[in-house]
């Protein structure tokens, strides 16, 4: 339905394994940087959770040539803006600008990648302990339902599983953690060739890379480690639930589900992705449409995915009850809408749907130069290909109702099982003598 | 290879414009505004009402965030499903809502299918069902979700802000209306509420976006031609003053994890002319990530993830805001700091802090609408504040001679840190006793109906 857009892009390895992808937008008069570390939450020891997103936070706090807080300030001052995200699979750092700040911001994102530990002291390190663990309450601990996510990932993996905890962790870990700590995690996950850089925007191909290798080429390569990935785990098969009894406003229910692998030509994925835009996105969708226009059950109902590398993706949905309805009906509802579109497949007009708001999505993510650099760091470091993001409107145009059906069945109707319900402690007493029971805490069954 | 021990230096930014305008009227008296800006292949349109929020009638306040809802609920002969099988099917997105200075409706769609989108939202704003069942269900899930967000202390402490500044103003109050006057609403209110102020006289459209290949004017006007004046007049707005004082409330959340904080007090219109000065002050103040305030807040004491202040402005009134959350035994302490921050930053403001200000301000310009939606986000900003359309420019010029001597002159005029209104959504048993010994105002302690 869309002209068709592509974002070609150009690579070269340094010497010291650094992979440096370029896209240029002439004109565009803004860059953006995007350095991507094949690190995250996954490659956590079991005792710090927590540990990789603290981290980032310290490579904000200066670096040999870099005072605390400059990095920030600088490139702020700058006109910048910048941040950096660690998820599962993986920790970026990321800023965009005026194309003359380009060497700035180079300077500085080689400076700690080369030499973090220099300046590091205790009290810097005691102080991002600290604001990560005002992070977590802001994010969650201090919001109705907010730790939902920590509740559903233990219905569907293990602990030692990779993605069996979040990458905000648990606080006591961060805690007990010390400054070598970080010192070794540096060593250990912070290299030339471990890292993608990408450079977007209003920037030549040969000046992006000439710069690319003034700044990170003196940088020495290190022995990076060997990239592990458990097997794929097939959906949960037996029922898990988790009932928990919170200070909400109303009950809610929300289905965890394994799903296939992230790869940029993945029939599978793609599929999931549909048919889980056909049950839960927006007011299109089957879940809208029984649970909050025609029952009015709800007050919101959706479904959304995580596209992850280690084995399986994973997927969310979510049904906020209004106050006053049986949660064991609002789930016997959903059964209904997933069974009977398992078992129908997608109308013509719902998969036309589905793939009209997942190429304006991507659109809309591609419409910056930092959208784009996030992708193109994503795809040449998951998937060793940076051309990868472009391979996604026509991967999506060509899927076929049968495959949504088979996803469906296959992936999504699973979710069913692992099921997290929180009711509001305010009604526990007369209306959930089962959440009730479990009340003093995370009660996996 | 050598290693650079300083940074390099940074060229002077490439001076930047706010994408160029163009202009056309229709004959119905609809303004159209056209803003090219390449390589954005999702075009933003927005349908600009020129009607204040003080507008709505005070015992049925809701009204127009209820129309803004039924807007989407089926328009041109089809029905709530059918619009927005419609919508989804462009890969479209809209919505409509009310603010305090305008009412809008907003269309997002690939340019591939513009006309389609057009044509829809035209059917949004001349021929909207407002199906009686669709209305009633509405109002419902608005009455629910009033009735939610009494459980999220951030939202709470922004209500009860707003309603201890403002006084008898309709800025006190809900945007989306109370629940008391939701419940009142009827459709006949809803669609004579429409009637009065959609009319094409009192619109403008802002369209931007990559339009290579096709006319922007020839796409809105053919959806938009055949829309007729039928209605009332223009209503004037409501001022929007600060009528309190100095005071802290602290809004009772047994157990709280961490304390949120909210403060308000006088601010200035865009229209203001120390308003360049004041911008700059405030992004040293509490305006950036390495402001004084977070600087203190959250890089020396670890009180907190984040602590900023903001200038908020409307047509007829602007707020000084500082908004933070912090742990909640140190909340007392962060109140001091505020304050005290706030009341050192008087005649201090220096010109590092002002060169870096304005270099950040007036250099992130290009970042800052690169995108399409920004663009038209921010002329409905200047339509909405009653601004000239050539505000961009004009401010970032005159932001580029703001002087430390400006910038501290307009603080020192604007703010007053001795009658700020701060609220603390906490545990008040553990946070009362510190608080009065702060002694930066009386202590009221508030008992929100909560679920």
């Amino acid at each position: 339905m869309t002209a068709d857009v592509r974002y070609p892009t150009s690579s070269r390895t340094l010497d010291n394994g650094l992979r440096v992808v370029v896209s240029p937008t002439p004109g565009l008069g803004v860059v953006a940087v995007n350095l991507w570390y094949d690190v995250g939450s996954r490659h956590e020891e079991p005792h710090r959770q927590g540990f990789a997103h603290l981290f980032e936070h310290l490579m904000f706090q200066g670096s040999r040539h870099v005072k605390s807080g400059d990095h920030f300030a600088l490139l702020q001052g700058r006109g910048a803006s910048l941040n950096a995200t660690t998820s599962f699979d993986s920790t970026n750092y990321f800023e965009s600008m005026p194309a003359g700040v380009l060497d700035l911001a180079l300077w500085l994102e080689a400076d700690r990648m080369a030499y973090l530990d220099d300046v590091l002291t205790q009290q810097n390190f005691d102080n991002q302990v600290d604001v990560v663990a005002q992070e977590r309450s802001q994010r969650m601990d201090n919001v109705p339902y907010g730790t939902v996510f920590e509740k559903a990932l233990p219905l569907i993996f293990d602990p030692e599983h990779p993605y069996g905890h979040l990458p905000i962790g648990n606080m006591q870990h961060l805690a007990d953690a010390t400054l070598a700590e970080v010192s070794a995690f540096h060593a250990r996950h912070y290299m030339p060739n471990t890292a993608v850089l990408s450079i977007v925007g209003d920037v030549e191909d040969s000046a992006a890379f000439a710069k690319a290798d003034m700044y990170f080429g003196h940088i020495d390569s290190g022995e990076a480690p060997k990239r592990e990935l458990p097997p794929a785990l097939p959906p949960v098969g037996e029922v898990r639930r988790a009932n928990f009894v919170e200070d909400v406003p109303a009950p809610a229910v929300w289905l965890a589900s394994r799903l296939p692998v992230d790869a940029p030509d993945s029939r599978e994925l793609a599929a999931v992705e549909l048919a889980s835009s056909i049950v839960g996105d927006g007011e299109t969708s089957r879940f809208h449409r029984r649970l909050v226009r025609q029952d009015e059950l709800a007050l919101t109902a959706g479904m959304g995915i995580n596209p992850l590398i280690a084995g399986n993706s994973l997927g969310l949905g979510s049904v906020r009850a209004l106050p006053d309805r049986d949660l064991d009906e609002v789930v016997a509802t959903v059964e209904e809408v997933l069974e009977t579109f398992a078992a129908d497949g997608p109308t013509e007009g719902e998969l036309a749907v589905a793939r009209a708001q997942a190429e304006r999505d991507w659109l809309d993510d591609m419409g910056t130069a930092a959208g784009r650099a996030d992708a193109i760091s994503g795809c040449a470091m998951l998937f060793d290909d940076p051309e990868a993001l472009n391979l996604r409107l026509p991967l999506l145009r060509s899927i076929t109702a049968a495959e949504v059906q088979e996803a469906t069945q296959v992936w999504l109707l699973p979710a069913l099982k692992a099921q997290v319900r929180i009711t509001p402690s305010g009604r526990a007493r007369d209306a959930d003598p089962l959440s009730a029971a479990v009340a003093d805490g995370a009660g996996v069954s | 290879m050598t290693v650079m021990e300083h940074p390099p230096a940074v060229p002077p930014a490439v001076d930047w414009s706010f994408p160029s305008r163009r202009e056309h009227r229709l004959d119905n008296g609809l303004t159209v505004l056209v803003y090219n800006c390449p390589g954005q292949f999702v075009v933003t349109v927005s349908v600009l009402f020129d009607v204040p929020l003080s507008g709505e009638p005070r015992d049925r306040e809701g009204v127009a965030g209820l129309t803004g809802g039924c807007l989407t609920k089926g328009a041109g002969g089809r029905t709530a499903e059918e619009f927005a099988d419609a919508i989804a099917v462009c890969g479209a997105d809209v919505d409509a809502s009310a603010s305090p200075d305008g009412f809008g409706v907003r269309l997002s769609v690939p340019l591939v299918r513009l006309s389609e989108g057009l044509a829809l939202m035209a059917d949004m704003v001349q021929a909207p069902t407002f199906d009686e069942a669709e209305f009633a269900q509405q109002k419902r899930q608005r009455l629910q979700e009033i009735e939610q967000s009494a459980s999220y202390p951030q939202h709470v402490a922004v209500e009860q802000l707003n309603a201890a500044l403002f006084g008898a103003a309709r800025a006190a109050r809900p945007v989306g209306g109370a629940a008391d006057t939701v419940a009142q609403v009827e459709r006949a209110d809803m669609v004579a509420y429409a009637r009065q102020h959609f009319q094409p006289s009192q619109a403008t459209v802002v369209a931007a976006g990559d339009f290579a290949g096709v006319d922007p004017f020839e796409a809105v006007s053919e959806a938009f031609a055949g829309w007729q004046h039928v209605g009332g007049d223009r209503l004037p707005g409501e001022a929007a003053t600060v009528v309190a004082d100095r005071r802290v409330l602290l809004v009772d959340w047994p157990e709280a994890p961490q304390a949120t904080v909210r403060v308000g007090g006088r601010g200035i219109t865009r229209n203001d002319a120390r308003w360049p000065a004041m911008f700059v002050a405030n992004f040293a103040v509490g305006g950036s990530f390495s402001s004084r305030l977070n600087t203190v807040l959250r890089e020396e004491k670890g009180y907190t993830y984040g602590a900023n202040s903001g200038l908020d402005t409307g047509r007829h009134g602007g707020l000084f805001t500082v908004a933070t959350a912090v742990r909640s035994d140190a909340a007392a302490e962060s109140v001091g700091h505020i304050v005290s921050i706030l009341e050192a930053a008087a005649g201090t403001i220096n010109a590092d802090e002002t060169a870096t200000a304005i270099r950040a301000v007036t250099d992130s310009a290009a970042l800052g609408f690169e995108r399409a939606g920004a663009v038209v986000g921010r002329v409905e900003m200047l339509l909405n504040e009653n601004l000239p359309l050539d505000h961009v420019d004009a401010n970032l010029s005159r932001i580029r001679r703001v002087t430390p001597e400006s910038a501290n002159e307009a603080y020192a005029g604007v703010l007053d840190p001795g009658s700020l209104i701060f609220v603390v959504v906490g545990d008040a048993a553990m946070l009362r006793p510190s608080l009065e010994t702060l002694a930066y105002a009386p202590v009221d302690v508030i008992s929100p109906p909560r679920r």
